[in-house]
């Protein structure tokens, strides 16, 4: 299945870049076909979640993010964090 | 029947936890855009500044001494982030001005510029006037 990866993610890009590169080398080995995008942000969720973030904001974010991913041809999006996850399946 | 029950049970458990959470998360918002508690949110408004001045958030750097005292090695790691991120093969993990500019331009429309700066003003605005 071809996948859209968001790899930008506060915890994973800014404060572990080490679960992106298991991650990716995980993807590699089981032979995952997946794009990723300098367009991707993260989705927010430390804001999100201590609500210094509205839920419109999230969502405008996030529906940007699916465009991204859309423009790519890649509509199935796989995110590294729980946060990410959460906030993007709403 | 027994398995019935549980699944029962754990299917209502579940379905009320996430109506309350939504409920709780909707009061809360509510009160907040009649500007209720925006001391308790000035404590994250650095995540919120990194989001719209770099289109990525960033843990607050008042929680940094913390969290250094809490997690073993975390501040030594931090400062060698972009060393590490070379390391590993990476390019640079903050995005283009185009991005930024992009995503600073959602953040204005949807009021949520307007939000950060009354949060700000209610915690900085009442230091100044205080000193």
């Amino acid at each position: 299945m071809k996948i859209f990866f968001c790899l930008k993610v506060v915890f994973v890009s800014v404060e572990y870049p080490g679960i992106e590169s298991s991650t990716k080398f995980v993807f590699d080995k089981i032979g995952i076909d997946y794009d990723i995008s300098d367009k991707q942000t993260c989705c927010t969720g430390l804001g999100h979640y201590s609500d210094v973030f509205d839920q419109f904001t999230t969502t405008a974010i996030g529906a940007r993010n699916f465009k991204v991913a859309s423009n790519l041809n890649r509509p199935n999006l796989v995110m590294m964090c729980a946060t990410c996850y959460a906030i993007n399946k709403r | 029947m027994e398995l019935f029950f549980i699944a029962i049970h754990v299917i209502v458990h579940v379905l009320l936890e996430t109506v309350f959470v939504k409920l709780i998360r909707l009061l809360k918002q509510f009160a907040i855009s009649k500007g209720i508690a925006y001391e308790q949110l000035y404590d994250y408004l650095g995540f919120a500044d990194s989001y719209f001045n770099a289109a990525i958030g960033a843990i607050p750097s008042n929680f940094y001494e913390e969290i250094s005292e809490d997690v073993d090695g975390w501040w030594e790691f931090r400062q060698h982030l972009s060393e590490i991120r070379e390391e590993l093969g990476f390019r640079s993990g903050f995005t283009s001005s185009e991005v930024i500019d992009e995503v600073s331009l959602i953040l204005t429309n949807t009021g949520f510029k307007d939000r950060m700066d009354k949060i700000r003003q209610s915690k900085e605005g009442n230091d100044e006037a205080s000193s």
